[in-house]
């Protein structure tokens, strides 16, 4: 990626802009299989050039809602707009919509050469026009020396890198992408990450991405879907995502977080005073005011734990506990702490010094403290 | 526990790579080596009706001086006589067509069984398999009392003013493909039905995806990949179908020459054994021939996608 695009990207949110037209809209859509409902009454806005990705545990819908927007699956109900058109009725093969299928769906009589040529071929394109884009979506993929082979000739990681290049080569306006790397080797899945970026950039497809791996989504993403059963639990940006996540759901799915169950105790200006079930009291920065005495969650992600052996001076939260576990992580390590009352907190350290991982040890008694801004308050 | 196979597992494992081979020398190389033999004799007024050409029982310098001497006189004798080679022919040209018929009537009826509902395929699968629980002679003799002039056919056509009066199909060309294309439409079917229902529905929706119809797709999808099947299907129709004599000899007429006729004739008329081993002989070559050229062409295709 260039430095120039950068600031273009990072200024780019048309989701805050009232007056921006979405791209893509999902509107109170519905899909039935039977009894199953794979996706429930879902309503969802994406815009143009967007990366959005979705996330959610398996069976949660994040295929259906695809196939819907590709034309394989019709809606039970709602409605579904491009680019202000209605697609209901409209067939997948008139629709600016490619996707890469989770199985990847390579045509085995063909090879890698005529796998990505093929709806080229089928758009009518010139042969040399063809052959042009056909050996720039190999390089891409980084398959030059493959293109005579035959699907079943390939790795999985290859395959997957065809059917990633098969898609791509008609450039569609929205490209969908079902899993698409995860197949590949960590190094090559970066790059890949990469490359998909860059190229959204320049060609300005809408990319709508599913993935599992959460880290992907935060590298790619303009904005994040979290998605529960059918339904859409959460949608922002990576960022807020991971800090400001709306109920307990998303803040579990998204990384690593520590959830204190507390009752609350008392609002003050700014912040809400809560107390666990072992009588430690906890402040948290809230604009929501929960009703007292109500449940509510203190939430925090293991990096915003400071861990110290001797007690810290002043500290809005204080938690005391024994070192259970120590996971080495090379850049860093987490501590799996037993607090007083009985529950497990984690808490992690960069590793900034070659020594520093070894201070705490199995057994210590050490405290867990952070600022009231470094929390945050789930009631759900 | 795995470890060095033992002897007598050792003995298991070879035994069963000889199975199909044995299968193969008992069930095929011997009787053909007996007809091949047969083939070169002399006729006789004898029982049986031929002088052999040698014995399997003589020693094998003795074959071999024989062999030197051998007269391919039936052969030919069978080139020479129109007959044979026009029965050959005409046994192709219609094997050919039933063949094509069978695929015709069969690759859409294969389809729609692996594109119904899951629980209906077995339903339909025993249909198609459900007529090889009559005997294939009275299935025939059905077709004769279909199709003859005053027969179920003529009548329903009559009945339904289509036409004036009856047609003649009995004993003539169109009656035997009809009773051969009846006949091993199963033998179609089923090997299509299998590769077609192992066929992944998602390589289709993928060409929609990239812009094909759906008739596209079919054509430039489910067929090609459906090749194995469609060879499959046709070998175990024509080849058959070209030998084939209970059919022509009960629907068919006096003008529809076929080879597996000619052969019984040869056989039992004329108790011309070796003569008829030879057509037989011949016909086996025939048949062979468009097997192994199909073959090597399969190999060369696989090592071409290397
Ligand atoms: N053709 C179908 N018939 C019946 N049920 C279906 C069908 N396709 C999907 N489902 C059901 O719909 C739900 C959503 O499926 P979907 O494939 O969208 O999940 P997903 O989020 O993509 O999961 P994964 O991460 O495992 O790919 C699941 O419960 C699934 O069993
Ligand atoms: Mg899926």
């Amino acid at each position: 990626m260039s430095a120039a695009q950068l600031p273009e990207r990072s200024s780019f949110h048309p989701w805050t802009d009232p007056n921006a037209q979405p791209f893509i809209t999902f509107q109170n859509v519905t899909k039935r299989y039977g009894d199953v409902v794979a996706v429930d009454n879902l309503t969802l806005n994406i815009y143009e050039r967007e990366f959005f990705a979705l996330l959610g545990p398996s069976g949660c819908g994040k295929t259906t809602l695809m196939r819907m927007l590709a034309g394989f699956e019709e809606l039970s109900e709602g409605s579904l707009h491009l680019a202000g058109e209605d697609l209901a009725g409209v067939a997948p093969y008139r629709r600016p919509v490619n996707m890469m299928f989770q199985s990847y769906a390579l045509f085995p009589h063909m090879n890698v050469e005529a796998n990505i040529a093929f709806g080229l071929k089928q758009e009518g394109m010139a042969k040399a026009d063809i052959a042009e884009r056909v050996g720039r979506m190999l390089a891409l993929v980084k398959m030059e020396d493959f293109a005579r082979r035959k699907p079943d000739q390939l790795s999985g990681g290859q395959k997957q890198r065809v059917a990633l290049a098969r898609s791509l080569a008609k450039q569609p306006k929205v490209l969908l992408l079902d899993e698409p790397l995860g197949a590949l080797d960590r190094k090559l899945r970066e790059e890949t990450q990469f490359e998909l970026m860059e190229l959204q950039e320049q060609l300005g497809i809408t990319f709508l991405i599913v993935t599992h791996d959460q880290e992907e989504a935060m590298t790619v993403a303009d904005r994040i879907a979290v998605m529960e059963r059918g339904k859409i639990v959460q949608v922002a940006p990576p960022m807020e995502i991971y800090e400001r996540p709306t109920n307990r759901y998303v803040a579990d799915f998204l990384g690593d977080i520590d959830l204190i169950e507390t009752t609350v105790a008392k609002h003050a200006k700014g912040f809400v005073q809560l107390e666990t079930a072992g009588g430690v009291s906890l402040k948290v920065a809230s604009e929501d005011v929960p009703s007292v005495g109500s449940t509510a969650w203190f939430a925090i992600r293991p990096e915003k734990f400071a861990i110290t052996k001797a007690k810290p001076k002043s500290a809005d939260n204080l938690l005391s506990g024994e070192v259970w576990d120590i996971a080495y992580m090379g850049g860093m390590t987490i501590y799996k702490v037993k607090l007083d009352d009985g529950d497990f907190a984690k808490a992690m350290v960069m590793n900034r010094d070659l020594t520093s991982g070894s201070r705490i040890t199995w057994e210590d008694r050490v405290w867990l403290s952070c600022s009231r801004d470094a929390a945050r308050l789930l009631t759900s | 526990m795995t470890g060095a196979p033992t002897p007598l597992q050792r003995i298991v494992s070879r035994a069963t790579i000889w199975v199909p081979y044995l299968w193969l020398l008992l069930l095929f190389l011997a009787p053909f080596a007996m007809v091949a033999k047969l083939s070169l004799s002399e006729p006789a007024i004898a029982q049986p009706p031929y002088i052999p050409a040698f014995f399997f029982s003589d020693g094998l310098a003795d074959i071999w001086a024989k062999l030197q001497q051998f007269s391919f006189a039936n052969y030919v004798f069978i080139t020479q006589d129109s007959l044979y080679w026009k029965a050959y022919l005409s046994s192709l040209q219609i094997a050919v067509i039933s063949t094509f018929l069978c695929l015709l009537v069969g690759y859409p009826l294969a389809y729609g069984m692996a594109r119904v509902p899951r629980n209906w395929r077995p339903t339909l699968l025993m249909l198609v398999v459900l007529p090889f629980w009559t005997s294939f002679l009275i299935r025939v003799y059905a077709w004769i009392g279909i199709l003859k002039k005053e027969g179920l056919l003529n009548q329903f056509l009559l009945w339904l003013g289509v036409i004036g009066e009856p047609l003649t199909i009995l004993n003539t060309s169109t009656a035997v493909y009809v009773g051969i294309v009846y006949s091993y439409l199963p033998f179609m079917v089923l090997p299509l039905y299998a590769n077609l229902e192992r066929q992944d529905p998602t390589l289709l929706e993928a060409a929609n995806d990239l812009g094909c119809t759906r008739m596209a797709a079919f054509w430039k999808i489910t067929v090609p990949l459906s090749f194995s099947g469609i060879v499959a299907g046709s070998l175990l129709v024509f080849i058959p179908a070209v030998g084939e004599f209970v059919i022509p000899s009960l629907l068919g007429g006096s003008d529809t020459l076929m080879i597996g006729r000619v052969l019984f004739d040869e056989f039992f008329q004329n108790r011309d054994w070796p003569v008829s081993s030879a057509v037989a002989v011949i016909l086996l070559l025939i048949l062979i021939v468009p097997i192994m050229l199909f073959q090597r062409s399969e190999a060369r295709g696989r090592e071409a996608g290397r």
